[in-house]
């Protein structure tokens, strides 16, 4: 396991040592491709948008301030990403998923399989504003601070829209069964 | 009928605040005064952390193969802009280049693109150009994200009778240039036909490491 910061793999990747870079993708990678697979619900297009995030890492990293937190851009840079992306779809792709259905099994709960497919349809019935909260806060650990530093908001802001799309999915859990106890 | 619309928004301020460990002691105290004289606070409150318990359970999923290695493949040749540094490989000897990428091997096919320009930095499906063959089933692929250039290359059908598909866009002519090695490794390369400079180099290969 590599201890080295963020920041000091940064300043020697800028230094023409590439594989410093090679660190910082596996360190990111797998929270990048999550962040996008939650976001787009497709495992091809993540792919995609995951390559495309490093590549714009790697070509703008001489632009990085490290005043700011190096997880912050790149999660910013993936958020960007996966909206290009939804944004490039037809207009019907949006309704390709399936909405599991939360009837409970025969031994009458919800397995996690269920439970977690239909979390992820009801993550994308959100509007793309509150998905990339819940991304944010629940996929990518981020706090209230580095939320509001991602989207360029106050922090006010993003606290009210988590909350608000944390009770949408609540609703939407619900109408469904697959919150009951 | 429970609490009003200023109530509520404390309340779900509170509620969420708990949920995230975010709550001082005189919060704490607020919120379990308000548990304990609304039942529909306390649904509310269950509600809400169940659905985020959910969220937080939900598996992450573990990067498909042969991600990591077409990022690091897939990287631009120069080092990051504003530093200057470029490495000095045989990518700064053309002749050498197109030696080694012609003479080698088996070329696998080399296509030039000399498309319109293009103003705009997004693209879309109706800009799509120079396909080799049709993709069925993407084994392998390689992102291009230039200014100049932009799309992806995909290696796709048997590991011993690769083909390559690319979806480009360029804003000027550029040359992509495949060449199969032993070891069944596709080396790729985007080059700039006007300066001679390799753009993008990477390695694309069919088998269990690159498959989904």
């Amino acid at each position: 396991m590599n201890d080295e910061s963020d920041g000091a793999l940064v300043r020697r990747t800028c230094s023409g040592e590439p594989r410093a870079f090679e660190t910082l993708v596996r360190r990111h990678e797998k929270t990048v491709f999550n962040a996008a697979l939650r976001m787009l619900h497709d495992r091809e297009e993540a792919r995609d948008v995951s390559q495309t995030v490093f590549l714009k890492v790697y070509e703008h990293l001489g632009e990085y301030d490290p005043s700011h937190k190096f997880y912050s851009w790149i999660y910013r840079i993936a958020l960007n990403e996966s909206i290009k992306s939804l944004q490039r779809r037809k207009p019907t792709a949006a309704l390709d998923f399936e909405t599991p259905d939360g009837t409970p099994g025969p031994e009458g709960v919800l397995d996690r399989r269920q439970l977690s497919d239909g979390m992820a349809a009801a993550i994308m019935s959100l509007r793309t504003e509150y998905r990339a909260v819940i991304v944010l806060r629940h996929f990518m650990d981020c706090s209230y601070e580095d939320m509001a530093a991602i989207l360029e908001l106050p922090e006010k802001t993003v606290k009210s829209r988590l909350f608000s799309a944390r009770q949408l999915l609540k609703t939407a859990m619900e109408t469904r069964g697959w919150a009951s106890e | 009928m429970g609490v009003g619309m200023t109530g509520q928004d404390t309340t779900l301020e509170l509620i969420n605040a708990e949920i995230d460990g975010a709550l001082t002691g005189p919060q704490r105290a607020e919120l379990n005064r308000l548990l304990l004289a609304d039942p529909s606070v306390r649904a509310l409150r269950d509600g809400l952390a169940r659905t985020c318990r959910a969220l937080d359970e939900m598996p992450r999923e573990e990067i498909p193969a042969g991600l990591h290695e077409a990022i690091v493949t897939g990287l631009p040749v120069a080092a990051p802009r504003s530093h200057g540094l470029r490495h000095r490989s045989f990518t700064s000897r053309p002749l050498l280049r197109y030696a080694a990428a012609f003479g080698g091997g088996l070329l696998v096919s080399a296509l030039a693109f000399q498309l319109g320009r293009l103003d705009s930095t997004e693209f879309g499906a109706g800009q799509l150009a120079g396909t080799i063959a049709a993709a069925t089933h993407a084994e392998a692929r390689m992102i291009v994200n230039l200014d100049q250039v932009r799309g992806s290359i995909t290696l796709t059908g048997a590991a011993e009778a690769p083909q390559v598909v690319t979806s480009l866009e360029s804003t000027r002519p550029v040359s992509i240039v495949t060449h199969l090695h032993e070891d069944g490794r596709v080396e790729v390369q985007v080059v700039d036909d006007v300066t001679a400079t390799v753009l993008q180099r990477g390695n694309l290969r069919i088998g269990p490491g690159s498959a989904h």
